[in-house]
C-alpha cells in the first residue's frame, strides 16, 4: 500500500532528505506555476501503514521551483521562488521564524537548486537569467557568478566525487561544466538539437552524466569524449523534465516526463528500459532518488499528487 | 591556489587550454606541498577540460558565419551560442572571433553547407528578434524546426504589412479625393464667377438687373457648392456613425462570444472533473482533441503575449503535449489580464533576516558511492536498532503479506530488483557490529610515517578533528581521552599549518591513538627514539577525510614578533635596495668577511653606530685595496707642539672634522689621518703637513 500526499498547489519538486529517511520536501506553485502563491512542504512518511503527514509547510508569495535540503545542517533547506529569490528554511525552529533568509539576487525565475554533497557547505542556483549562482548559508550575498550560457538555466548538479566541478543544463541547448575554481565553463558539450531541461552525474562515475531534453530523449556522456554519447535513451512520449542517478546502483537513474510517466532506465542494457511508472495524470515534473534507502523513490506533477514508492511496486497499489 | 595560476580560458592564445591547464596543475603538485587532494584533483581535473587540439575546418567555417554581414549585426552572445551548439570548442571560437576583422570572402559556390548555414543564419535573425522581445510561447529555440516557423512568421509579417497597406491607401484614397473634389469645386465655382465678371465686364451697359441675376446665380452656385460640400460632410458624418455602430455591435458580439467561451470552458472543467476520477484512455483523447483546438485558435492570437519565457511549454512546434485543460484556461485568463482569484498576498520575508540557525543535530552521512563498495552505514536515530537490513532481506519476500513487520514499510525490497550482491552488501551491514575489532587489526598491519618529532602530540591533537568521524569506534574514543590527559595542550596555528602537509586525518588518528598507546607505556625519549626508526615516507590518504578548514594568520611572518626597526636600519635597507642586482649579490660574501673580522664582530656585538661600521669597513676595504697599491693613507708621525694648533688646522682643512675632534685626533699621533686617496692628494697632505711643523707618512 503506497501513500498519496495531496498538495493543495501544483507540484514542481520533490526532494528526500539526506538525514532522515522519512522525510521529504515538496516544492509547489499555484496556477501551475505561471502566477500565484507557492508552498514548501515537509512531510514526512508514517513507519506504520501507509500514511503521509505533513510536518510543517511554508507559504511563499510567488510559486517554488525547487527545493534542496542541506548537507550540513539536517534541519535546513533551500526554496527556489519564481521571484528570483531563495529562500532558507529551518524546521527545527518555530514556523513564525522561518525562512531565515531570503537571498535575492537573480533578476528572473530561480529554476533550479542543488546542494553540495562532498563538501557540504555550499550550494548552486539555476536562474532563467541564464546565470548560476554559487551561495553558503552563512553569507548573505553569493559567493560566485557564472554567466556564461545564452539561454535559461534549468538544472544544475554537483560532481559528486570532486567538490569543485558542476555541471549545467540550459535552455541555450548545451551543457556547460564549470569548475568553482575557474573563471569560466570548462567544457561545453552541444548535447541536443533541442532544450536541455535536466542534467545530472553518475554518483559511481564522475566522468559519466545524463542530460534530459525536450526532444524526448536521455543522452549519456562521459565527458573524456564528449563528442559521442555512450547511450541515447528513447521511450518517452514528451519531453522529459527531470532524470536522477541511482545513489545506489551504478546503471541505473530514473526519469520523469511531460508525458505523465516516470521511467527507470539502466543504460548498459540494450534494452534500457526497466520500469515504467504511470501513476500520474498531468505532467510529471518532479521526482527523486533517496540517498539512504535503496529503491526508495517519490514523485510529483501537475496533478498536485505526491507518491512515494518502492523500486518495482506500482506507486498507486492499495 | 590553483583559480591564480591557472590561465583564464579566454586569454589562451594557441595552445589548448587543457595543456596549459595539465601545466599549470602539474607545477602546483610540484611546488604545494604533496595535499592529496591537490594531487588527486590535479589529473582529473584535466578531464573535465576541452583537451582537444583546434579543428581548422570547423574554425574556418566559423570565420564564414561570422563574416556573413547579418550575422554581424547580431548579439555576441548569440553568435557565440550557435557556434557552440554546433559543437566548436572555447578555444575554437575565441580563434574564430579573433580571425574576423579579416576580411574573408562571404560570396561562395551554392554547397550544401552554405545553404545549411544561410537557413540556420536566416533563423538566427528571427530567433534574435523574437528572443529579446516578447518571446512567443510556441517559439522554440530549436534551429531545425524553425526554418518553417519562420516561413510562417514570415507570412504573418505579410498578411499584417498587407492589411496596413490596405487601411493605410483606402485613408489616402478618402484624403485624396477630398482634397481633389473641393479645389475641383472650387475652381468651377471660380470659374463661373470669372466668366461671370468677364461677362459683366463685357456687358458694361447690361442692365442691373442682369449683373444682379448673374450675381445671384454665382450666389447659388456657390450656396450649392456649399450644400454640396455640407452633403458630402454629412455622409462623412453618417459614416463615422455607421462605423461607430458597426464597432459597437462587434463588442457586443465579442462580449457575447466571451461569454459563450466562458461558458463553454466551465462545462469543460466540470466535465473534466467528472473523468478526472475515472482515468479513461478518452480522457487523453479529449485532452489532446481539445489542446490542438485551441492551440489553432492560440496559435492565431499570440501576437502580443506577455508571458516569460519558459513559464509555458518549450517544445518544438511539432511536438506540443497535452497540456491539462485547465492550464489552458489559466493561461487565457492570465493573457487576457486577469488574475487568478485564489492568489492572496503572502508576506514571505523572513522576520528576521539575522536568525541563527539552528545547530545541527545530526552529523552528515557519507554517500553510498563515497563508502568505496563498503557496507552501508548504520542507521542512526530515527529507526530502531533491531538490526532492520536483515529483516529487510526476510520481508523482501515476502512483502505483500507481511504488514506486522517491525521494519517500515519502505525499507522493504521487491524480489525482482534485489540481486544476489545487494543481499551480500546486507548481510556485511548485518555484521557491522563486528568493525571496531577490524581496526586494531588494521592498525597493526599497516606501519605508521614518520611524523615531525618535535609536533607529534600536538599535530595529532590538530589534526583530530572536533567532530568525529561517523566511523570512530568507541577505541578511538577512549584513546582520544588518555590522548587528551597526556599531551600538553597548545596547539599553535603554525602547528597546524605544519600538519596540514600531513592531512592524513583519519589514518593519523589510528597512529596517534596507537602511538599514544605506547607513549603511556614509553618514557617521552624514548618514544621518540622509536619514532625515529619509522622511516617510512608513505601516508595513505584518508578517504573519508573532510578537507580541514583551518585558520591562517593574518598575514605570513616567518621571524615572528619583533620590535620596530631603527631609522638607521631602514636607511640601510633602502640603501641596498636601491642597488643593482648584480651588486646586491655582492653584499652577502663582503659582509660576511666584515663581519669575519676580528674587530668587526666586536663592534658588531656592541652595536655601534652605522657611520663608524660603515667607515670601519670601509676602512677595511681600503687597507686590502691598498694592499694592491692603489689608494694611499697619510699618517700622522708627531708633530712641533709649538706647531699644534696650525696642524690642526690643516687636518681641518683636510678631513673636515670639528676643531674638537681635530684636536683629539692630533694629539693621538702617531695616528691614521686619511685614508684612500690617491698619491697625489697623500703627498700633498704631506706637505702640507710638513710646511706646518709635522711629520706625516704615506702609507
Amino acid at each position: 500500500m503506497m501513500p498519496v500526499f495531496k498538495t493543495p498547489f501544483n507540484g514542481y519538486s520533490v526532494r528526500f532528505s539526506p538525514f532522515y529517511e522519512s522525510r521529504l520536501a515538496v516544492a509547489t506553485a499555484q496556477n501551475f506555476g505561471i502566477l500565484g502563491n507557492g508552498r514548501v512542504h515537509v512531510i514526512d512518511l508514517a513507519p506504520t501503514g501507509p500514511v503521509i503527514n505533513e510536518l510543517v509547510a511554508f507559504d511563499t508569495a510567488d510559486g517554488v521551483y525547487d527545493v534542496a535540503w542541506s548537507e550540513s545542517h539536517d534541519s535546513v533547506l533551500v526554496a527556489a521562488i519564481a521571484d528570483g529569490s531563495i529562500k532558507v528554511y529551518d524546521t527545527a525552529l518555530p514556523p513564525q521564524s522561518n525562512p531565515v533568509r531570503s537571498l535575492k539576487e537573480h533578476a528572473r525565475e530561480v529554476h533550479g537548486l542543488d546542494y553540495n554533497p562532498t563538501r557540504r557547505d555550499s550550494f548552486l542556483s539555476a536562474s532563467w537569467d541564464d546565470s548560476i549562482k554559487l551561495w553558503t548559508l552563512d553569507r548573505p550575498a553569493s559567493l560566485r557568478t557564472f554567466r556564461e550560457h545564452a539561454y535559461c538555466v534549468y538544472s544544475v548538479a554537483w560532481n559528486p566525487k570532486h567538490a569543485d566541478v558542476f555541471a549545467s543544463a540550459s535552455g541555450d541547448c548545451t551543457v556547460r561544466i564549470w569548475d568553482v575554481r575557474e573563471p569560466g565553463s570548462t567544457m561545453i558539450i552541444p548535447g541536443h538539437e533541442h532544450e536541455i531541461l535536466s542534467c545530472d552525474w553518475n554518483k559511481y562515475d564522475e566522468c559519466l552524466i545524463a542530460t534530459a531534453s525536450v526532444d524526448k530523449s536521455i543522452k549519456i556522456w562521459d565527458v573524456r569524449n564528449y563528442r559521442v554519447p555512450v547511450s541515447v535513451l528513447n521511450g518517452h512520449g514528451y519531453a522529459v523534465r527531470k532524470i536522477k542517478f541511482s545513489p545506489h546502483r551504478r546503471n541505473l537513474l530514473v526519469s520523469c516526463s511531460y508525458d505523465m510517466t516516470v521511467c527507470l532506465w539502466d543504460f548498459m542494457v540494450e534494452d534500457a528500459l526497466v520500469g515504467r511508472y504511470d501513476h500520474h495524470t498531468e505532467f510529471a515534473v518532479g521526482v527523486d532518488l533517496s540517498v539512504l534507502v535503496d529503491g526508495l523513490m517519490a514523485s510529483t506533477g501537475w496533478d498536485e499528487l505526491v507518491y512515494v514508492w518502492q523500486q518495482g511496486m506500482d506507486p498507486r497499489a492499495s | 591556489m590553483a583559480t591564480t595560476q591557472s590561465p583564464s580560458p579566454n586569454s589562451n592564445d594557441d595552445k589548448p587550454q587543457a595543456v596549459s591547464a595539465e601545466v599549470v596543475q602539474q607545477a602546483n603538485q610540484v611546488q604545494q606541498d604533496v595535499r592529496p587532494e591537490a594531487t588527486k584533483q590535479g589529473v582529473p581535473a584535466s578531464v573535465f577540460v576541452n583537451s582537444e587540439p583546434i579543428r581548422e575546418d570547423q574554425v574556418s567555417n566559423a570565420v564564414k558565419f561570422l563574416s556573413h554581414p547579418k550575422v554581424r549585426g547580431s548579439p555576441v552572445i548569440y553568435r557565440r551560442s550557435f557556434l557552440e551548439k554546433k559543437g566548436l570548442t572555447k578555444e575554437e571560437i575565441d580563434e574564430a572571433f579573433r580571425r574576423v576583422p579579416d576580411p574573408s570572402p562571404s560570396s561562395q559556390p551554392a554547397s550544401l553547407s552554405q545553404d545549411g548555414q544561410a537557413n540556420s543564419l536566416s533563423s538566427v535573425q528571427t530567433q534574435a528578434p523574437i528572443q529579446t522581445p516578447q518571446p512567443l510561447p510556441a517559439a522554440p529555440t530549436g534551429i531545425v524546426s524553425s526554418g518553417r516557423v519562420a516561413r510562417r512568421q514570415f507570412q504573418w509579417y505579410h498578411a499584417v504589412s498587407a492589411v496596413g497597406l490596405l487601411a493605410a491607401s483606402g485613408c489616402g484614397t478618402a484624403l485624396l479625393i477630398k482634397k481633389v473634389i473641393i479645389p475641383k469645386l472650387k475652381l468651377w465655382v471660380r470659374k463661373v464667377v470669372l466668366e461671370e465678371d468677364n461677362v459683366y465686364a463685357k456687358k458694361i451697359d447690361a442692365k442691373p438687373s442682369l449683373a444682379e441675376e448673374a450675381a445671384a446665380a454665382a450666389k447659388a452656385a456657390a450656396a450649392a457648392a456649399s450644400d454640396v460640400a455640407k452633403a458630402s460632410q454629412e455622409m462623412l458624418n453618417s459614416k463615422n456613425e455607421e462605423r461607430r455602430r458597426f464597432e459597437e455591435f462587434m463588442n457586443l458580439m465579442d462580449a457575447q462570444v466571451q461569454e459563450m467561451k466562458s461558458m463553454s470552458n466551465s462545462i469543460r472543467k466540470l466535465e473534466g472533473q467528472a473523468n478526472s476520477s475515472g482515468r479513461a484512455f478518452s480522457d487523453h483523447d479529449d485532452h489532446r482533441a481539445s489542446a490542438s483546438s485551441t492551440k489553432q485558435s492560440y496559435a492565431n492570437g499570440n501576437v502580443d503575449l506577455n508571458v516569460q519565457p519558459g513559464r509555458t511549454s518549450t517544445l518544438p512546434a511539432s511536438a506540443e503535449p497535452p497540456h491539462p485543460k485547465s492550464f489552458m484556461e489559466k493561461m487565457e485568463m492570465i493573457q487576457r489580464g486577469e488574475k487568478p482569484s485564489n492568489i492572496r498576498e503572502v508576506n514571505d520575508m523572513p522576520p528576521n533576516p539575522n536568525q541563527q540557525l539552528s545547530n545541527p543535530r545530526i552529523t552528515p552521512r557519507t554517500k553510498p558511492w563515497e563508502a568505496q563498495n563498503g557496507p552501508r552505514q548504520v542507521l542512526q536515530s530515527q529507526t530502531s536498532a533491531e538490526g532492520l537490513n536483515q529483516n529487510g532481506v526476510d520481508s523482501g519476500l515476502n512483502y505483500l503479506v507481511d504488514d506486522e513487520s517491525s521494519t517500515p514499510w519502505w525499507q522493504r525490497k521487491n524480489v525482482r530488483i534485489t540481486e544476489i550482491e545487494n543481499e551480500d552488501e546486507v548481510k556485511a551491514a548485518g555484521s557491522y557490529g563486528v568493525k571496531t575489532n577490524e581496526q586494531p587489526s588494521v592498525q597493526r598491519t599497516w606501519v605508521p610515517p614518520q611524523p615531525p618529532p618535535v609536533a607529534m602530540p600536538e599535530a595529532a591533537e590538530a589534526i583530530r578533528r572536533p567532530k568525529s568521524a561517523p566511523k570512530e569506534t568507541a577505541m578511538q574514543e577512549q584513546l582520544a581521552d588518555e590522548q587528551s590527559a597526556a599531551r600538553p595542550s597548545e596547539v599553535t596555528d603554525e602547528l597546524q599549518r605544519i600538519t596540514k602537509m600531513f592531512s592524513t586525518a583519519g589514518k593519523l588518528n589510528k597512529v596517534s591513538s596507537y602511538q599514544v598507546a605506547l607513549k603511556v607505556f614509553k618514557t617521552r625519549d624514548t618514544f621518540y627514539l622509536r619514532v625515529r626508526t619509522f622511516q617510512h615516507d608513505f601516508v595513505p590518504r584518508d578517504p573519508k577525510a573532510k578537507p580541514k578548514k583551518l585558520k591562517y594568520p593574518q598575514f605570513y611572518d616567518p621571524y615572528g614578533p619583533r620590535p620596530p626597526p631603527s631609522d638607521k636600519i631602514v636607511e640601510l635597507a633602502d640603501c641596498i635596495s636601491a642597488l643593482s642586482p648584480e651588486e646586491r649579490g655582492q653584499i652577502g660574501p663582503t659582509l660576511m668577511e666584515r663581519l669575519r673580522h676580528p674587530k668587526m664582530q666586536t663592534i658588531t656585538v656592541e652595536g655601534m653606530e652605522l657611520g663608524s661600521q660603515g667607515g670601519a669597513g670601509a676602512g677595511a676595504a681600503k687597507t686590502e685595496e691598498k694592499k694592491e697599491k692603489t689608494t694611499f693613507d697619510v699618517k700622522l708621525e708627531k708633530f712641533d707642539a709649538a706647531a699644534k694648533i696650525k696642524v690642526i688646522k690643516e687636518v681641518r682643512a683636510f678631513t673636515n672634522l670639528g676643531l674638537k675632534e681635530a684636536k683629539d685626533l692630533v694629539e693621538k699621533a702617531p695616528v691614521m689621518l686619511k685614508q684612500g686617496v690617491t698619491k697625489e692628494e697623500a703627498s700633498d697632505i704631506m706637505e702640507r703637513i710638513k710646511a706646518t711643523g709635522g711629520v706625516a707618512v704615506m702609507e
